[in-house]
């Protein structure tokens, strides 16, 4: 019966979509069942039960609860749920309390469905025989109740586990704005943003990812203001892979990812319901998904890396002085590496005199040359980083700073390097954290560049940049180029005023002013 | 196996690149870098000597770190660029011309001719067209670069520092840089000059000070002119910026110094008659900076008798200099010549063979406008009480 077990969860694909907290959403997605052999419930509970239970063989969390009215003991029935994953409360009171008490009436016919209208407290309960449903509502939390004499199951939403509090997220803070972050469970995700954008647009789509995980996950967006083509293409990805498990939205971020050897993402992520929502008025798209506070926004165009939920927060001077230094500082912590082994190796003439004095003084019985000191530090900076996040975090960000800095200044002591790599390597490396979205991005860019003016000099590095540059407009998020501009100029290397940025993102969205859009109903 | 193929492709492309080496890769360290050349002739009569100053460093070791210090490296050579690979016979780093800031070039060598000596320097690509030249006005121009200067480690360095600012505060001499005087050199109806450098005194220290303009015809050096005479040549040059002008008020001796604030200089060729005229017309404004005078002459009439008197100075100062440059050097180092050329090329073409002469007997008429636009911080002359 194991195969059961494989098959049933394999091709179960249909989900009831009921909000954690009881409201009703709708179904959406129409199962694809082939299999003829499949099990039906019959009218006799003991064998039904025993079905049940042979499915859930060696899972010892599956509670079989047999209930026999106190008044009438032939009304039997029996309560099928996980262990850990319902609401006890809710459960035993609002269920098995009305199910042992109520009084039932001997001549009501039907009473199943006086179960489900009449004693049954809970707010919502769904009547079907479908056995992979059945199956699928166990493993999620709800409880199914079958009844002496039906074949039809009763399922009512009682899912009920511990999640994480909402917290301001740890990778995205700001100085000033909401300070509420997405936690693991995407109905309290997707309610944070239905809080912020009360309007009967914004539609919500689930889908179902992950073959055994069997994973929630809904596409968002804004009707009216996304654009149909790319929602139309989401999903036509959404449907073309499969893969046994998800458990963060990169997974499927890597799948639907048009350049799938970037190192520039196409795809912006977040955890924060007020970008998502931001976003979303923009006329982008969200992909939430169950078990990750983390959130796909797409299209997702260059700029938005330099983008911080911050800039529209605070006064738009700031802000726009604290992009302009996010995109200076990309061009930095790319260049600045590239460009001092350029300088001091190829090009002595570009350097001013007295800096020149001081290089020279610096590499004195240096013992490398200067590209393999600026590799060795670039790597060991890295080394340092990738501590940082790996170490248990009470003790790895003192010691981490404490080791950049021993390792900077001994090693210019004991002239391993000389002082100014050490300079240039800690430039590169700060403002590289400066834009922490795209640090991969940044490292490999680094290294080529790097690589290629330790060749060639600035000639190599032009190269470098040019083809960066090309590479950079060839790319496209879900058709949108990112480079090209197609983000509203008033939100592009500045933030203009909120009044002055009454345009969304052109092509991106089908309503283009924010202004005139009132989202009144009809 | 495509895959393969693949990864090999990729690898012994980036093998091959990593393997070609770095042609022009050099290590600062591995460079001798020249700040400044002296240019003598050999020895032997024969070739050129050449003293480079390279950045050499002192100290080191401790955790303060080298400094800079000059240190100097001669060379001789049938020719310059030989001169300058032989300096590899004593040194293990390669000099390296690109932060070289100055060129001195010996007296002796200058009357030969300065043509040979500037080829190499205008040829090769690591020397700058924007190098400061000179001459030296002592025996040999190693003993001018040799002298120690004040506060720069780097002679070289100090004395280019000085030169550039010669022209913002002091036009006691002209300021030219290697470019400037190949145009000098190579133009028409203009005369090369140099500023030249000669050994003085400070704290019974020697010091290598500004000394003058050499003047060429062609480029071989004729002689030289003094500081003071030369800010007139910078006057009829119009590159005077700034710097003071002094004058006699009442004594034998200069008892007032104008600070010049804003000067141009206007200088037409007049053609029209038989034989071509210069006509120099210097505008100007100034600032009282010193008042020796016993009368005070801080007034309405007395900056105006200053004006006059300074006017009649410049004007009687410039016809001297143009006198004493048409009688002893018959070199036309004011470019009338050129100005010529550039007014009326047509008319520079006839008189261009016997231009030489007619320089000698040009006649020039000069007239200075001056105006005084401050006194200072003071209101009067500084009183003395009783």
């Amino acid at each position: 019966m194991s195969y059961w077990y494989n098959t049933v969860l394999k091709q179960c694909i249909t989900v009831r979509m009921e909000v954690y907290f009881g409201m009703r959403i709708r179904k959406i997605y129409a199962p694809k069942i082939k299999d003829n052999n499949r099990p039906i419930l019959t009218t006799d509970l003991n064998t039904n039960i025993r079905l049940i239970r042979n499915i859930f063989k060696d899972d010892e969390t599956l509670i079989t609860r047999y209930i026999e009215n106190q008044t009438d003991t032939t009304i039997k029935c029996c309560i099928f749920y996980i262990d850990g994953m319902v609401n006890n409360k809710l459960l035993n009171e609002d269920i098995i309390q009305p199910l042992l008490e109520h009084e039932f009436d001997p001549k009501a016919s039907d009473l199943i469905n006086v179960i489900a209208k009449q004693v049954t407290l809970s707010g919502s309960v769904d009547k079907t025989s479908d056995f992979y449903q059945i199956i699928q509502a166990i493993v999620y939390g709800d409880s199914v109740l079958l009844v002496n004499g039906y074949s039809d199951a009763l399922i009512f939403n009682t899912k009920g586990w511990a999640t994480r509090a909402i917290a301001e997220p740890e990778a995205e803070r700001v100085l000033r704005g909401p300070r509420e972050g997405f936690n693991e469970s995407i109905m309290a995700n997707l309610t944070m943003i239905r809080r912020k954008l009360r309007t009967q647009d914004l539609k919500i789509k689930f889908k179902v990812f992950g073959a055994r995980t069997q994973t929630k996950g809904c596409i968002c967006y804004i009707e009216g203001v996304a654009n149909k083509d790319i929602l139309a293409e989401l999903e036509r990805r959404l449907d073309k892979f499969s893969i046994d498990g998800t458990l963060d939205v990169n997974y499927i971020s890597e799948f639907i990812d048009e350049e799938p050897y970037s190192p520039i993402k196409t795809i912006g992520s977040t955890e924060r319901p007020d970008t998502v929502a931001g976003k979303l008025l923009e006329g982008r798209i969200a992909l939430f998904l169950d078990g990750t506070p983390v959130v796909l926004t797409l299209p997702h165009l260059f700029i938005e890396h330099f983008q911080s939920s911050d800039d529209y927060y605070l006064n738009y001077f700031f802000a726009s002085i604290g992009r302009l230094l996010r995109i200076f500082g990309f061009l930095l912590t790319i260049s600045a590496p590239a460009v001092y082994v350029a300088i001091t190796c190829f090009h002595h003439e570009m350097l001013p005199t007295p800096l020149m004095m001081s290089i020279i003084m610096a590499r004195q019985s240096v013992p490398m040359p200067t590209v393999v000191e600026m590799f060795l530090m670039l790597i060991m900076f890295e080394i340092l980083r990738e501590t940082g996040n790996r170490m248990p975090s009470n003790i790895g960000q003192s010691l981490s700073i404490v080791g950049a800095l021993v390792v900077g200044q001994a090693a210019v002591d004991a002239k391993l390097v000389s002082a100014p790599v050490i300079v240039i390597v800690a430039t590169a490396g700060i403002t590289g954290l400066l834009i922490p979205r795209i640090k991969g991005g940044i490292i490999i860019i680094r290294f080529i560049l790097l690589s290629l003016s330790s060749i060639l000099g600035l000639y190599g590095y032009i190269f470098g940049m040019m083809g960066l540059m090309i590479y950079l407009f060839n790319i496209r998020s879900f058709g949108i180029p990112i480079m090209n501009g197609l983000q509203s100029k008033q939100d592009m290397y500045i933030r203009s005023p909120w009044w002055n940025m009454m345009k969304r993102p052109q092509f991106m969205a089908a309503d283009k002013t924010r202004s005139n859009s009132d989202g009144d109903p009809e | 196996m495509k895959r393969q193929r693949k990864v090999l492709i990729f690898l012994s492309i980036f093998i091959t690149i990593l393997m070609t080496g770095c042609a022009n890769y050099r290590e600062l360290e591995t460079l001798a870098v020249v700040t400044g050349t002296a240019f003598d002739k050999g020895s032997d009569g024969t070739g050129y000597h050449l003293t480079f100053e390279i950045l050499g460093q002192l100290g080191g070791g401790g955790t303060q770190g080298p400094t800079v210090q000059s240190q100097l490296i001669e060379s001789d050579g049938m020719t310059i660029f030989d001169a300058v690979r032989n300096a590899l016979k004593k040194s293990d780093k390669k000099l390296y011309f690109g932060h070289c800031r100055i060129l001195i070039i010996s007296n002796e060598l200058a009357h030969e001719g300065i043509d040979p000596v500037l080829d190499w320097l205008n040829r090769d690509s690591e020397p700058r067209i924007t190098m400061n030249l000179f001459i030296s006005k002592e025996k040999t121009a190693k003993e001018v670069i040799e002298q120690k200067s004040l506060n720069n480690p780097i002679t070289s360095y100090a004395l280019s520092n000085i030169d550039k600012n010669n022209p913002k505060f002091l036009s006691k001499t002209a300021y030219v840089q290697l470019y400037q005087a190949n145009n000098m050199l190579g133009g028409e109806g203009i005369s090369l000059i140099l500023p030249a450098l000669v050994i003085a005194n400070n704290q019974n220290n020697k010091i290598t000070e500004l000394g003058g303009t050499a003047i060429f015809k062609k480029d071989k050096l004729l002689g030289y002119l003094g500081s003071d005479e030369s800010k007139y040549l910078v006057f009829i040059k119009n590159q005077v910026t700034s710097g003071l002008l002094i004058i006699n008020m009442e004594s034998a001796s200069p008892d007032i110094s104008l600070e010049i604030i804003d000067s141009k200089t206007k200088v037409t060729p007049i053609l029209t008659g038989k034989l071509p005229e210069m006509k120099i017309e210097i505008k100007m404004q100034v600032a009282l900076g010193e008042m020796q005078t016993s009368a005070d002459l801080d007034t309405e009439s007395g900056i105006k008798e200053i004006e006059e008197k300074a006017s009649a100075t410049i004007e009687v100062n410039i016809k001297q200099l143009i006198t004493k440059v048409q009688r002893e050097y018959d070199s036309d180092i004011f470019g009338f010549g050129s100005t010529i050329y550039k007014n009326d090329p047509d008319y520079w073409k006839k008189i261009k063979p016997q231009w030489d002469s007619l320089f000698q007997s040009l006649n020039i008429e000069v007239s200075a406008e001056m105006e005084i636009i401050n006194t200072g911080l003071s209101k009067s002359k500084t009183k003395v009480g009783g």
